[in-house]
């Protein structure tokens, strides 16, 4: 009798682990598991239209099917803009093939020194397929509140003159035109190249 | 003796959330008896004129505070000490006089952290170069590291 229970018992304690496994391989599972912070609910990107080095206009509504990346930043940055470029080059190069449904866009929030040239030479330091756009101050501004986010110049001492103090966040949105995903800055490439992924196949 | 383990727990993480938060800022001491530069890098600049970053891991063995200031190299035009700093999704850029590193502690720059600003290069820094760069110490020292060029 004592060994009936106890086997019982064991039997019980046997399904309970196993629907426990099944409940965590579940929600291992989740199609939108994401790295980044993701937006939840994902909202509608609001309205991203700017000046592309070559004179085209560049417009987030235009990108439907892709996946883009947006970062605000610029070119006299020597840091934390080169740094997130250079991330962006390992990124892309890890979605190889996937990378042709990927837009990577910089912002530059810096227009009064970065004109199209210095802005185009500088993304393609670090790979001739990145976006560089811009705008006026006021067109920037209004972009900038509408992410919730600021820029702002700030006067310094350096040889190098001022610096603008700038989001250090990587905006995703998705092909449907979502906001999706926040990358802080430092992010493992390998994450968010996980992530690019999920929502190229429609996560 | 649930409580015991969730408690443990607790401590863990928090023990590892300071671990990081001490790692943000300084790196367990070593056992240098000297001061010392370690692992110098350079990102590469295509231009002659343009601006980058070096990254410098600084080792104080010794038993005094080392102020370290007045960068300079034959790379580049001017050098400046500067600190990134992400406040609340903000980056922020300040332009530091010196550096100090405790006794027995070392300081790590890295991207988004302590960096010298490399302003007009004096020519291309190609991959796999070398960029030599000069520094002063607090205790009357002058020192210098070789730091390799990264892509």
């Amino acid at each position: 009798m004592q060994r009936f229970v106890a086997g019982s018992l064991s039997r019980n304690a046997a399904a309970l682990l196993a629907a426990s496994w099944l409940v965590v391989l579940a929600a291992g599972c989740r199609p939108a598991s994401f790295h980044g912070t993701a937006y939840e609910p994902p909202e509608a990107a609001p309205s991203v239209v700017l000046q592309r080095t070559n004179g085209a206009k560049f417009s987030l509504a235009d990108q439907r099917g892709s996946v883009v990346l947006l970062y605000f930043g610029y070119t006299h940055c020597p840091d934390v803009c080169p740094t997130t470029l250079s991330d962006w080059k390992r990124v892309k190069q890890s979605l190889g093939r996937d990378a042709s449904r990927v837009r990577f866009v910089f912002i530059s929030v810096d227009p009064d020194r970065d004109d199209p040239a210095t802005l185009q030479h500088f993304v393609s330091r670090f790979d001739p397929e990145f976006i560089g756009a811009t705008a006026d101050s006021a067109t920037l501004a209004g972009i900038e509140r509408s992410f919730h986010v600021n820029s702002s110049r700030e006067e310094s001492a350096s040889a190098d003159g001022y610096s603008v103090t700038h989001p250090s966040q990587t905006f995703v949105v998705d092909k449907s035109g979502n906001l999706r995903l926040l990358y802080s800055f430092g992010m493992q490439t390998s994450d968010m190249v996980s992530d690019i992924r999920q929502l190229l196949r429609g996560a | 003796m649930m409580t015991s383990v969730v408690r443990k727990l607790a401590l863990m993480s928090t023990v590892s959330a300071l671990s990081a938060l001490a790692a943000c800022h300084r790196d367990p001491p070593l056992s240098a008896t000297t001061f010392e530069l370690h692992d110098a890098w350079v990102r590469a600049t295509p231009d002659s004129g343009s601006t980058t970053a070096a990254y410098v891991r600084f080792v104080n063995g010794t038993a005094d505070t080392v102020w370290v200031s007045r960068f300079s190299s034959d790379d580049a035009h001017t050098v400046e000490l500067h600190q990134s700093s992400d406040v609340a999704g903000e980056m922020h850029m300040a332009m530091l006089d010196s550096l100090a590193v405790a006794p027995n502690h070392s300081v790590t720059m890295r991207p988004g952290g302590y960096h010298l600003m490399l302003i007009g290069a004096t020519h291309a820094l190609v991959p796999g170069s070398m960029v030599r760069i000069v520094m002063h110490l607090s205790n009357g020292a002058v020192v210098s590291t070789s730091a390799r060029v990264k892509g």
